[in-house]
């Protein structure tokens, strides 16, 4: 079944092509990744799934019969679809455990609290909606930091917080933007690991942004390669670094640098 | 849940992930604390029974825009407005129609919340320094808007308002202590309801707005309908402030609703200490109080030639620059750092963050 279907995405900004009619599909309960160089539109296409920027022609349909175009960002993330930025939007001058509690919002129902009567009934409602969260937390390993503010956190454990509040909303669809950006070798394939359990533990899809092509071989199904807003190829990894198109985007810009 | 322990001195402590919470909900201090508010009047003469129902209504005023400004980010003007409507409506319910005043200070509050749904469904797609400045224009309007409305209004000659209301079972003279338990037990439902508007879902969504919109829409926050919404609880208080207010002093006009009033409740808001309730009450206190402490400290150290509006102005210059200089947190922030210190006292790793105020309204 198809989650996720884009069929001629047509963005730009003045003039400017960030995308040039982009289509493909994504399967459910796959790591689909999305690789390409700096400014090839990556994080532009995941604005246009969340509609936060709107596209000036093409589709983006969801499950087979939302049409996210149409639907404000809000409702999108109603409909299972979560994600994180590759500049971190986080709730800086608010804890952690709050934070990730933001994420569980559209699960919570507060009619419930209506209908309890007692102080220790209501206590207990309220302690079960943190307890959600702190399932998050125990699942990501860092339980011991719900109590800091964010901004007293390093980057690599800010970018584990957002995860945290992405996962929190159980979505069907993950959009991760560069999720190991700014990390050391060790905690990227710290990352990955959870990646490939965020999958399977929570079932959901994944839409990976990565610019690290060891992390995304390893653990995507599949691959789009992206290069200044059209789309060079997709298939499976293996398929995809022998390709010598992909071979002259990325190893051009290496030998440039 | 994951273990691990701890060494402190030559103890070694076991705790769990979730023991070591830094916000304890069981308050104990709120019990002497309320119990102090209800013994004040005890020892209180008839003038600063007064200033302390005046104190009270300002508390709710001041923790409404804590609502707007503080939890949400929304910067507005238009306070005085919202506090001179809640003032209006109650005198014009009360006094014109002969409503029960009980009814007549909800019928107050939801006017103010009425009012703001009309005003705010178009302003609050505005950010920043925009809504502060539509709102700003909403204040000027209001004003005029009572000029005109004489029939209603008694225009510039000012409304009167009884200061006399009958809750049922005893008649209150906002001047006595019996209004002053009255007036307290209304200002410590205020903050209790404040305070757990912040720790609920609600809450959180403003919150979140405040921090990071985007962030915030892509949670599935509908951020109009919480913009609103908290616009809403917000007018909701500044209105039953302003008819309390109106009930103490007796009297409402049109020159009560001016931009200086807003702006006294945000300078309020930046010395206590904004977006955790007790920031305003403590804000709140302070302003209302240090117009009394600079006369008698005038009285008692300057000649009588020094005019005291002056003066006053001078200070509340002087604090405002002090605070955003070396606090922006206010007075509650700087205590939550001074908690932190001493919560930790040993191994000071856990820092408390400072928060740049001037960040919210970006
Ligand atoms: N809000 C915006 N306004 C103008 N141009 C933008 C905006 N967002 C992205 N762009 C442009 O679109 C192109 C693609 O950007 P982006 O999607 O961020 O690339 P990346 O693949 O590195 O994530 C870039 O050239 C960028 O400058
Ligand atoms: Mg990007």
């Amino acid at each position: 079944m198809k989650i996720l279907q884009v069929t001629d995405l047509f963005m730009s900004f003045r003039g400017l092509v960030a995308l040039n009619g982009i289509g493909f599909s994504v399967e459910k309960g796959e790591i689909f990744g999305l690789i390409g160089t700096n400014g090839s539109g990556k994080s532009t296409f995941f604005n246009c799934v969340n509609h936060l920027y709107q596209p000036q022609r093409g589709k983006i349909t969801y499950k087979g019969k939302h049409d996210l175009l149409s639907k404000r960002s809000h409702q999108i993330a109603k409909m299972g679809i979560a994600r994180t930025f590759q500049n971190l939007e986080l709730f800086h001058y608010t804890r952690v455990l709050e934070n990730i509690m933001v994420g569980l919002h559209p699960r919570l129902d507060m009619r419930r609290y209506l209908r309890k009567f007692t102080l220790k009934a209501l206590m207990s409602e309220w302690e079960a909606d943190k307890n959600e969260a702190f399932k998050i937390l125990n699942f990501l390993g860092i339980t011991r930091f719900h109590s800091r503010l964010v901004t007293d956190l390093p980057y690599g454990l800010q970018k584990l917080i957002e995860l945290g509040r992405a996962l929190a909303a159980q979505p069907d669809l993950l959009l991760l933007d560069e999720p190991s950006a700014g990390m050391n070798e060790s905690e990227s394939k710290e990352v990955a690991r959870l990646i490939k359990s965020i999958r399977d533990d929570f079932g959901c899809t994944i839409l990976l942004v990565e610019h690290d092509m060891n992390l995304v071989q390893s653990i995507c199904d599949r691959l789009c390669v992206l290069d200044s807003g059209e789309i060079v190829t997709i298939g499976r990894p293996d398929e995809i670094v022998k390709d010598p198109k992909v071979i002259r985007i990325f190893l051009g810009e290496e030998s440039d640098a | 849940m994951r273990t691990f322990s701890v060494k402190i001195g030559s103890r070694r402590i076991t705790l769990s992930d979730r023991m070591i919470q830094e916000n304890d909900y069981r308050k104990w201090w709120i019990i002497p604390v309320v119990a102090g508010v209800y013994l004040l009047p005890l020892f209180l003469n008839e003038y600063s029974i007064y200033l302390m129902n005046m104190l009270a209504a300002t508390i709710i005023g001041a923790v409404a825009l804590d609502i707007l400004c503080g939890f949400c980010g929304q910067l507005s003007l238009g306070h005085a407005a919202f506090i001179g409507i809640g003032a209006y409506s109650y005198g014009i319910c009360h006094m014109t129609l002969a409503i029960n005043p009980i009814f007549s200070l909800f019928i107050a509050g939801f006017t103010g919340a009425f009012v703001s749904l009309l005003i705010g469904i178009p302003s609050l797609r505005l950010k920043g320094l925009y809504l502060a400045i539509a709102t700003m224009g909403f204040t000027f309007i209001t004003d005029e808007a009572v000029r005109f409305l004489r029939a209603w209004t008694n225009g510039v000659e000012g409304f009167k308002i009884s200061r006399i209301i009958d809750i049922g079972f005893v008649q209150l003279n906002s001047g006595d202590a019996g209004f002053y338990y009255f007036i307290y037990t209304l200002v410590i439902v205020a903050v209790i309801f404040s305070r757990l508007l912040l720790e609920s879902k609600i809450g959180r969504a403003f919150t979140s707005i405040r921090d990071s919109d985007v962030a915030a829409e892509v949670s599935g926050i509908n951020i109009l309908l919480y913009k609103v919404l908290c616009f809403a609880i917000s007018s909701f208080f500044a209105s039953l402030s302003g008819a309390l207010m109106g009930i103490i002093i007796g009297m409402i006009s049109p020159e009560d609703i001016n931009i200086m009033q807003s702006i006294n409740y945000l300078i309020m808001l930046v010395i206590g200490g904004m977006g955790v309730v007790y920031g305003a009450v403590i804000g709140a206190v302070l302003i209302t109080f240090l117009p009394e402490w600079i006369s008698m400290l005038s009285n008692s150290f300057l000649p009588m030639t020094v005019d005291l509006s002056i003066l006053q102005y001078l200070i509340f210059g002087l604090l405002i620059l002090f605070f955003i200089v070396f606090e922006p947190n206010g007075v509650y922030g700087r205590w939550t750092v001074v908690k932190g210190y001493f919560k930790t006292f040993p191994f000071n790793e856990r820092k408390v963050g400072r928060i740049a105020w001037i960040y919210r309204w970006r």
